[in-house]
């Protein structure tokens, strides 16, 4: 066997384990006479020898997990019964711009035609001033100016369904 | 590293945030060592480990249990970690030809010793981060993990012969390397 072929081999299958025990005697043979191939392999075994820093198992810092985490589960938020409840309370409470106005239209339409009913009872006067009222606040809410106002008279904004 | 329970994977599979973190329990210290070793910077092992633990999250629902899940998991940190280091090994050098430039334009001296300081500081961390990323893999699959050249080629997704040229390429250069005494 060529000293090229034996060098080869000593750094690939011979090291490795890889050549079956007839090939691997004739390499035996090889190094047992030729003096530069024996030196080249104790080079391999001194240069070629790799030693990793720490022989143990490392172990990734905990913000490791703290970026899955992120990436993993804030893509992906839980749908629980609650989220889906005030979505639905959402809808109800907050109704879309054209349905609002279309309610003040007919409340103005009712105050309007209230207004035009004969006799001058106490009942009929408060009603109308009730519808006036409230189409007054739909408008309002219409054009998106207004909030629910509370008794304190600070804004009633149902904020506690951003926490839900 | 253990095996991991098909049940236990079939859990997370479903969205079992317990059943998940146990995986990346029992595994990320491998996953992280491994990384390490192919690419030879603690940061980009970080990298390289939230890479895979985020792939294996969204491969859970189609892992079929044809190879195993240990076997998985290694040719995925594996080709993550060689894909980061070959990414990044350009972005770096690139880098510090502009910082060469950059001081090169102020003080010469100064270049050389800080070159010397970084010639200094890699030569401790060892000649194994000197080569190329590919061979660097094949012998850390070999003398680290105690792989064969078909579990090799099998993990890299290369042939036989391949592993063979890279792992005498690698032992040549270090064999080199030794010779000029860290050169």
């Amino acid at each position: 066997m060529k000293c090229n072929k034996v060098r080869e081999r000593l750094l690939t299958d011979y090291r490795d384990g890889e050549l079956d025990r007839r090939e691997c005697e004739k390499i035996d043979s090889h190094l047992r006479d030729c003096g530069a191939c024996k030196k080249f392999q104790e080079e391999i075994l001194k240069f070629a020898v790799v030693s990793p820093e720490g022989s143990g198992e490392l172990r990734p810092g905990p913000e490791v997990w703290d970026r899955i985490r992120s990436a993993i589960f804030e893509e992906e938020p839980e749908a629980g019964w609650l989220t889906g409840v005030s979505e639905r309370l959402r809808f109800l409470l907050k109704p879309a711009p054209l349905i609002r106005m279309a309610f003040a239209v007919a409340l103005i339409l009712v105050t309007v035609v209230m207004a035009r009913v004969p006799g001058d009872m106490p009942e009929q006067r408060a009603m109308s001033d009730y519808l006036t009222e409230q189409a007054v606040f739909f408008s309002a809410l219409g054009s998106g100016d207004s909030e629910f106002p509370d008794d304190d008279g600070g804004s009633g904004d149902l904020g506690f369904l951003d926490f839900v | 590293m253990r095996e991991i329970e098909k049940d236990l994977i079939e859990k997370a599979a479903r969205g079992d945030g317990a059943a998940f973190r146990e995986i990346y329990d029992r595994t990320s210290g491998y996953v992280y060592t491994l990384a390490y070793r192919v690419t030879g910077m603690k940061h980009d092992a970080e990298e390289v480990t939230q890479d895979v633990f985020v792939r294996l999250y969204r491969s859970l629902g189609s892992f079929k249990f044809e190879a195993s899940f240990k076997t998985w998991l290694y040719r995925v940190t594996v080709n993550s970690a060689l894909n980061h280091s070959k990414k990044w090994k350009g972005i770096r050098m690139k880098e510090r030809g502009e910082i060469r430039e950059d001081i090169e334009a102020t003080d010469a001296s100064e270049v050389s010793k800080s070159l010397e300081k970084e010639d200094a500081g890699r030569e401790a961390k060892g000649f194994l981060e000197r080569l190329n990323p590919d061979q660097r893999a094949c012998l850390v699959l070999r003398e680290i993990e105690g792989m064969n050249y078909a579990g090799i080629a099998e993990t890299l997704g290369i042939n036989l012969n391949t592993v063979r040229s890279r792992l005498k390429r690698a032992r040549e250069s270090l064999v080199r390397m030794g010779r000029r005494g860290g050169e």
